[in-house]
């Protein structure tokens, strides 16, 4: 008799577990196809270190003061810095090792000129790993806002450029 | 190919019956690079012999040529699944060694993180769990509601793994708008997927076959190898850091601590479901009471803290993570040392292998949530 009982028992609780699989079979997808549809980043996604550029004249904002340089643990930050005749200094080369960042954060909180911020872009993969030493020129975001989602669901346009020169 | 027991000579040598047999390094259902020696006598163990180290990155090497608020990041990669936590645990140290007052609303917001955290851990635990014990559905499931927890981190400080958002001194920043209200859809959300795990796993009759009196554990045991969190509890220990000895805001709410009696598998599965539910009821109390102001306090840019040494633990998804750090009054912590609750646990595993079969191996040390980042270290 017990042994009849565990038969049931035990089958029921099988019938019971098919019963969520069925209920979520039911349940629309979560997952979506990627390349034909893109991933909108949440607001604030940190996806590598970029260059805050100025939105008239399109050059960085940067002073090559070298504050996120010490505060990176790795070390993987580099610039080349000149001065010009207002005694203004600003970055000649910015190099960023972006095979060995960790996308910490900590060198946009060094920053004193919000000279820096993370770009949401975060298609980074490259066939050679010398491409992910970015430069200058690579490191600039971009003067047009860009498309981020927020947690309600909305895609807004939020500006990335911007910032007095230091 | 030369046999294992040459590279590694057994003690006392092998019996007429018994044989040699390798799990891991990369064995998928070891949770990472974990190789088992085992001496099976036919399909029963007779020796576990856990050998650890192939994911060993230097972290407390690496910590004491970084300045204190660089170590942040790196703590993440310890127990990558509850990164959180790791963060917690370190800050907290610092913050003790500088005599530091954290705002209100930092502590209460750690709370809030750190349970968030837990729960999305003990979903990457359920859903492997399962998959250890045969059952692929429940990983597919868990990992969906997981993903929910990983949108409100990602808004919250822009990565889904390695945050980074704890600092000495408080927390990087505010919750972003709309965090409160996702929250609280997942609370209401989650409940009724709780209960459909429930009916899909935990529930089910074969599985309570594989894990009922396995791997058993007494209460006296577990404390004599320095067990902590479900572990613990699974073998009827009443002992929880956040209730025993609070850190953060934890003293100010209210927290249900599910306890088991067996000490088996199946009891320390039914902990870390049951805290789920526990972490649940915890982060609407949070939400209910969250104070307006700061969430860091000031701190100088380069950070020295007095010469002195301190301990500081916190209750992880997994145990007690604890973090001993000297200081010599420079600018690097002089030595970091981790307690990592996984490393500990391990030390369980021949105690809880011996005389069960292969396949419940794996129910063990599923049942004991490893992570081999933290175990290596």
């Amino acid at each position: 008799m017990r042994s009849l009982i565990d038969i049931v028992t035990g089958f029921w609780s099988f019938v019971v577990g098919l019963g969520v699989t069925l209920l979520n079979a039911l349940r629309r997808p979560v997952t979506f196809q990627y390349p034909e549809r893109y991933y909108v980043p949440l607001e604030g996604f940190r996806g590598y270190p970029a260059l805050v550029v100025d939105p008239d004249s399109g050059e960085v904002i940067c002073t090559g003061c070298q504050a996120c340089a010490r505060a990176c643990p790795l070390g993987v930050i580099s610039m080349e810095v000149a001065q010009r005749e207002d005694k203004k200094r600003y970055p000649t080369e910015w190099r960023l090792d972006f095979g060995r960042c960790m996308v910490c954060n900590l060198c946009v909180e060094a920053c004193p000129f919000d000279a820096l911020r993370m770009s949401p872009d975060y298609e980074v993969a490259e066939y050679r790993p010398e491409d992910l030493l970015y430069d200058l020129e690579h490191l600039k975001l971009p003067r047009e806002p860009i498309a981020v989602s927020r947690l309600d669901g909305t895609t807004v346009k939020v500006s990335f450029a911007g910032g007095e020169r230091g | 190919m030369t046999a294992i027991s040459e590279v590694r000579p057994v003690p006392g040598g092998l019996g007429e019956h018994e044989l040699l047999v390798n799990m891991g390094p990369q064995h998928p259902s070891t949770h990472g690079v974990l190789r088992v020696i085992l001496r099976v006598d036919g399909e029963r163990i007779v020796e576990a012999r856990p050998d650890v180290g192939f994911l060993h990155r230097c972290f407390e090497k690496v910590s004491e040529g970084w300045t204190y608020p660089q170590v942040v990041p790196l703590t993440d990669r310890n127990d990558y699944v509850s990164a959180m936590t790791n963060e917690l645990a370190y800050v907290l140290a610092v913050e003790k060694l500088l005599g530091l007052e954290v705002p209100e609303k930092a502590q209460h917001l750690r709370v809030l993180i750190a349970e968030l955290q837990r729960v999305a851990s003990h979903l990457v635990w359920f859903g492997t769990f399962a998959l250890d014990l045969g059952a692929t559905t429940p990983f597919l499931y868990a990992i969906r509601e997981r993903e929910h927890i990983l949108d409100l981190f990602e808004a919250l400080c822009g990565a889904r793994l390695t945050y980074s958002y704890m600092r000495i001194g408080g927390v990087r920043n505010d919750l972003p708008p709309g965090f409160d209200r996702r929250t609280r859809e997942f609370l209401k959300l989650m409940p009724s997927r709780l209960r459909e795990y429930e009916n899909l796993f935990m529930k089910n009759r074969i599985y309570e076959l594989r894990s009922r009196g396995i791997g058993r554990v007494s209460a006296e045991e577990a404390v004599a190898y320095g067990a902590s969190g479900p572990t613990l509890r699974g073998s009827g220990v009443d002992w929880d850091l956040r209730r025993d000895e609070p850190y953060a805001a934890y003293d100010r709410y209210r927290l249900r601590v599910p306890l088991g009696r067996n000490g088996d598998v199946y009891d320390r599965a039914y902990c870390r479901f049951e805290e789920m539910r526990a972490s649940l009821d915890l982060i609407e109390q949070v939400l209910e009471s969250l104070p307006e102001g700061e969430v860091r306090a000031k701190v100088p840019r380069v950070i020295k803290p007095p010469p002195g040494e301190v301990y500081s633990r916190v209750e992880s998804p997994r145990g007690e993570v604890g973090v001993y750090l000297v200081s010599d009054g420079g600018p690097n912590p002089y030595r970091v040392k981790w307690r990592a609750p996984s490393f500990v646990h391990l030390q369980l595993l021949p105690l809880m292998a011996k005389g069960h079969v292969i396949a419940d191996m794996v129910a063990i040390i599923g049942s004991i949530d490893i992570i081999l980042g933290e175990v290596d270290r």
